[in-house]
């Protein structure tokens, strides 16, 4: 994928609603209840002369926000700033109710931190720090509901919190950037600050996507990505955009400062053309809301109250369960896969004294086959119906041999979309492997009578053909043979005990 | 038209405790006038939700015999205010095509402890559109006539309130200060006009011209029901984040003891009586200082050198503040739509065509504030003027150290006539220039009439305080007031 | 100040930024009004200003109060609809209804 004459260069820049019980600026419900988004319940039901920009209606800010806003910042190693300003942002759009957004602007709330990522590239495991440039406080727009003849306003969501947070173009690949999104989405769901449900936007990313020749200093004309709302599609759509301006360059192009969409059923990101001109956003102080002072006091506050932070709770996985660095970065990914984790281990090991094997097995599937079903179908673990005494009831039964690696996978794949037992799942699968020695030897005994030719050969020196066996003797119990028993004995067979 | 007898808070709650007189009457008396007068200074009566709030305050003093002035220190009292200021239910325009239908869903503090406190709210008066002006002859529903010189204007933005008050069509009514538009018409039509500290009355439910600059204040005939008005609906709002948490003082007690004159120090700035005021202007607001001078104050020449720059400054930062408060006049929710609104390929059409509905001054406004904060000149505009701004504070803050309250003249000339400065949009703004630097700066100041030009049109004199210490300028401008009736 | 001149092209650009429909005329008479104007509040330019002089955007500099993050149920009207779409010129499905946008 990557181009070895060009050097790519990306900076991200993440919004992430803060889970608070009341909007930023009046005491209108920012989250419905069961996980609902009020974004979905009747239009403008969830409204207020503040946040509907009423003729005359003040905003006033909700201390959780700044709250939240100084636990993110020093979560992401970044200085707080005592005293920072609200801007107003202005703009006409029909689901922004006041003609301006209150954002910051000059004087972010947080700024200089840092944040490290882990991932695989190339087989190898890759560290780095990426730098935030700033994380500030605004407000949500409200939704516009396109019909044919018409387009319809909801604000339920306007004025609902949120937090952006700004990255250095710090990152060099999309694997990269695919790690650093994952990574700050560890760090906000594990601090509480964000229900992390990317569906509903919780957690979506604007990404800034430039490239330059190899070994050039000069960054190249960058393309703003909007919207993005999950890891998969922005990791294909910096793919997409990255290749799209190397071969505009190449032909003779120019890639132009604008901003595009990302089309995930075509795979291709898309120019958002506008007859506008140019934005012109004359941010000014927001004359409604005076400087938010926030003094050691508070901040010495939040950092006692700070939770495990996952690269906190990887070190602690690493230490103490014995997993590698990379399996541990990707438990503590997101707060929901750390402790769906944890809660397996718990049942496996109530005592708390889980073995390194148990973990390293728990680990596997959760790594393995639970990611890549969260990843395909575009969900969050709490959004599927599999639960840790699933998971614990599959390590236990495939430690004890009864089931196989295929059918442990057999049965994560059916309890994610049921929640049924797993019991009753391995019989009516039939995913009970044979590990009855006798009727092993049996299916053994008579491949090898059945194949002289193949045995000589073998006997002769033919190593290879061993698999030949293993896999004649598996088709003959009809896949259900425990491989490790099954090539035990072909093997012994052979040697001719 | 309120009884002569009968113009203070005071003398309307001895008549109903005397049963001289009930609410209900009151109430009545004071709609059929408002119905009857030609003056355009009402934009709406209130007949129903008067003759409610008079109904009850009627139960009220029938169940306590006296008007229990401690918990209703407004019962029965009928007062107007200005529309741009909200009440649920009540129509809110702005004198403004764009709200001309606006039917707020929702009420503003101030009137809502008013009327707590027992007030009949009689009417809405009209004003220049968005409070954008300086005689009143920016509504869109025509100008306010002066209550007591015909052809002459009541002065901007709150004419009508002015009016109302002088005319007789109630006892007090509110306005909103944002860079003199309650003090200059109080100036114009002998009234009270108090604008206080900013910070020291919610503006929730003020519709904004300019946020940090607007504050709503009262209309009186008596310092002391300016001080019953402001005590009544001042102090923090939790609904407003620029409301001080500074408890508000004792206004209406404090006026009961004399002012000790020997122990004021009373500061003149030389900048408040240049070329540019009118020989009346100076000589009746120099009477009234040589009167104050007698009374044992000690009078303190001082300067507030900024002052020239003050309307510049003031030009800026309002309109800058107006382009983008008046943004949400979008016709989206809410507000007048043209019938073919919705008939365009381009959403900035839609816009186009709704905001069509703003006037003249408004416009102009809105254009020039946008391109103050615009980028590449929001420096130069924006960022400059607020540092001028905060010059003019200092120089205020150095002066209040030599003395405890300014005294000067609140317009540079007595009411104009109407079209006299309507196409000269500079020379109406410079009319502001002595009433500005007290919004600049936060501080509450108050007209008080002081004397008469040549045609006996009104004269009022400014009384400035420390930012929070409207306590000061209503003990001062009440004893002045005392001095020139006598 | 910001060597800008003023003209018609300044006034029909910023009109838009601002969604104001100008007719030729107003153009003309706002471009010439804004010219008086700017050569008048042009004068804070020459205004020398001490070092270290903080912008004063306004007339409270102490802390923003800030509210609990408690719930106030949302107005409704008494036929239960939102309060909020009370006022609105045209409504569907209780949203406020726009041209078509994109």
């Amino acid at each position: 994928m990557m181009n070895p004459d060009w050097e790519v260069v990306l900076g991200l820049e993440i919004h992430c609603q803060l889970a608070t019980n009341t909007k930023i600026f009046c005491g209108c419900p920012a989250r419905a209840p069961e996980g609902v988004s009020v974004a979905d319940l009747g239009p403008n039901a969830n409204t207020c002369p503040v946040c509907t920009g009423q003729p005359g209606a003040l905003p006033v800010l909700n201390r959780k926000v700044v709250d939240y806003a100084i636990r993110a910042g020093l979560a992401m190693n970044c200085e707080i700033r005592k005293h920072n300003v609200f801007s107003r942002k202005n703009y006409f759009y029909p689901d922004l109710p006041k003609g301006y957004q209150i954002s910051q602007f000059d004087l972010p709330i947080c700024e200089k931190g840092h944040v490290d990522i882990e991932y695989k590239a190339g087989g190898k495991e890759v560290q780095k720090r990426i730098g935030i440039t700033r994380i500030h406080m605004e407000e949500d727009a409200g939704k516009n509901l396109h019909m044919d003849a018409f387009s319809l306003v909801n604000l339920n969501r306007a004025c609902v919190p949120l937090i952006e947070i700004v990255s250095e173009p710090d990152m060099r690949s999309a694997e990269e950037a695919g790690a650093y999104m994952r990574a700050v989405y560890g760090i906000v769901t594990a601090i509480g600050v964000c229900d992390g449900n990317m569906q509903e936007g919780n957690f979506r990313c604007d990404a800034n996507v430039s490239v330059m020749p190899k070994g050039s200093t000069k960054f190249g004309t960058r393309a703003e990505i909007k919207n993005v709302n999950s890891f998969r599609f922005v990791e294909k759509a910096i793919e997409y955009e990255v290749q799209r301006q190397i071969a505009l360059i190449q032909s003779g192009g120019k890639v132009v400062q604008e901003t595009r969409l990302w089309d995930s059923a075509k795979g291709q990101t898309f120019s958002m053309r506008s007859k506008e001109e140019a934005h012109d956003y004359r941010y000014f102080p927001e004359p409604d809301l005076i400087p938010v002072h926030v003094d050691e006091k508070w901040i010495a506050k939040v950092k006692d109250e700070l939770p495990e932070l996952p690269s906190q709770k990887k070190a602690r996985y690493v230490s103490e369960l014995g997993l590698s660095s990379y399996d541990a970065g990707v438990l503590t990914s997101s707060a929901a896969l750390a402790k769906f984790f944890e809660d397996t281990l718990k049942i496996l090991a109530p005592d708390g004294n889980a073995s390194g094997n148990t973990a390293k097995a728990v680990s596997n599937h959760l790594g393995g086959e639970v990611s890549r079903l969260m990843n395909e179908e575009n969900l969050e673990l709490n959004q599927s119906k599999i639960a840790p005494k699933h998971l614990a009831e599959i390590v236990k039964l495939q430690t004890a041999n009864v089931i196989s690696s295929t059918g442990a996978k057999t049965i994560i794949g059916v309890t994610w979309k049921t929640g049924e037992a797993v019991d009753g799942i391995v019989e009516r699968e039939g995913l009970k492997q044979v590990s009855d020695t006798g009727a092993l030897e049996k299916a053994v005994d008579t491949i090898i009578a059945a194949n002289p030719g193949q045995v000589a050969e073998y006997r002769g020196g033919k190593d290879k053909l061993l698999g030949f066996f293993v896999g004649q003797a598996m088709k003959a119990t009809g896949g259900k043979a425990n491989p490790a028993m099954l090539q035990e004995i072909v093997k012994r067979k052979l040697a001719g005990n | 038209m309120l009884n002569e007898k009968y113009r203070t808070i005071t003398e309307i709650h001895d008549a109903f405790d005397a049963k001289k007189l009930s609410p209900v009457e009151l109430a009545r008396d004071t709609l059929a006038a408002i119905k009857a007068s030609k003056h355009n200074a009402f934009l709406l009566a209130l007949e129903d939700r008067a003759m409610a709030a008079a109904k009850k305050a009627d139960r009220i003093l029938a169940e306590n015999g006296k008007v229990p002035r401690e918990t209703y220190p407004l019962l029965g009292i009928p007062l107007a205010l200005k529309d741009n200021m909200v009440l649920e239910g009540v129509r809110t325009t702005c004198a403004s095509k764009m709200l001309e239908n606006y039917v707020p869903p929702y009420t503003g503090t101030a009137v809502e402890r008013l009327e707590k406190a027992g007030a009949v709210f009689v009417g809405k008066t009209n004003l220049d559109e968005f409070a954008m002006g300086g005689s009143n002859e920016n509504s869109a529903f025509g100008p306010v006539e002066h209550p007591t010189f015909p052809g002459y204007v009541p002065g901007g933005s709150s004419g009508g309130s002015a009016t109302a008050v002088k005319a007789g069509f109630c006892v007090a009514a509110l306005g909103s200060d944002t860079g003199g538009s309650i003090r200059q018409p109080a100036s114009y039509c002998g009234v009270v006009g108090l604008k206080p500290s900013y910070g020291r009355v919610s503006r929730y439910g003020l519709v904004a011209f300019a946020s940090s600059l607007d504050q709503i204040g009262p209309f009186a005939n008596s310092v002391e029901d300016a001080a019953t008005v402001l005590a009544v609906m001042g102090g923090h709002d939790p609904l407003d984040s620029t409301s001080s948490e500074r408890p508000a003082d004792p206004y209406v007690a404090n006026l009961k003891k004399d002012l000790d004159w020997s122990k004021i120090r009373v500061g003149i700035p030389k900048e408040y009586f240049i070329d540019g005021v009118d020989v009346s202007v100076k000589k009746s607001v120099r009477e009234t200082i040589d009167w104050v001078a007698k009374q044992g104050a000690k009078i303190v020449d001082i300067s507030l050198p900024n002052t020239p720059y003050a309307v510049s400054v003031y030009y800026i930062v309002a309109v800058s503040e107006a382009s983008s408060n008046l943004a949400r006049f979008d016709g989206v929710r809410f507000g007048v739509r043209p019938p073919d609104a919705m008939q365009v390929e381009d959403i900035a059409d839609f816009y186009k065509k709704v905001r069509a509905n703003f006037g003249p001054e408004v416009k102009r406004r809105i254009i020039l504030g946008t391109f103050a904060l615009s980028s590449g000149y929001y420096d130069a505009y924006f960022r400059k003027a607020c540092q001028v701004r905060r010059l003019i504070k200092n120089d205020f803050d150095r002066v209040f150290k030599d003395c405890d309250v300014i005294l000067g003249p609140v317009a540079p000339s007595t009411a104009f006539k109407k079209g006299e400065k309507a196409s000269d949009p500079l020379k109406m703004y410079l009319n502001d220039i002595l009433t500005i630097p007290c919004n600049l700066a936060g501080l509450p100041g108050m007209s008080v009439p002081c004397g008469k030009d040549e045609k006996g049109l009104p004269i009022g004199i400014q009384v400035i305080a420390p930012q929070f210490r409207d306590d000061v300028v209503l003990k001062v401008g009440h004893a002045i007031e005392k001095g020139m009736t006598k | 100040m910001a060597n800008i001149e003023v003209n018609e092209t300044l006034v029909r650009k910023v009109a838009d930024l601002a969604r104001l429909a100008l007719t030729d005329e107003e153009v003309r008479l706002y471009s010439n009004q804004m010219k008086v104007t700017l050569g008048y509040v042009d004068q804070i330019a020459k205004v020398a200003i001490p070092e270290g002089t903080e912008p004063m955007y306004h007339p409270l500099e102490v802390e923003t109060p800030m509210r609990d993050d408690t719930v106030i149920p949302s107005p409704t009207q008494a036929n239960g609809k939102p309060k909020m779409i009370e006022p609105a010129p045209d409504t569907v499905y209780e949203g406020f209804k726009v041209p078509p946008i994109l």
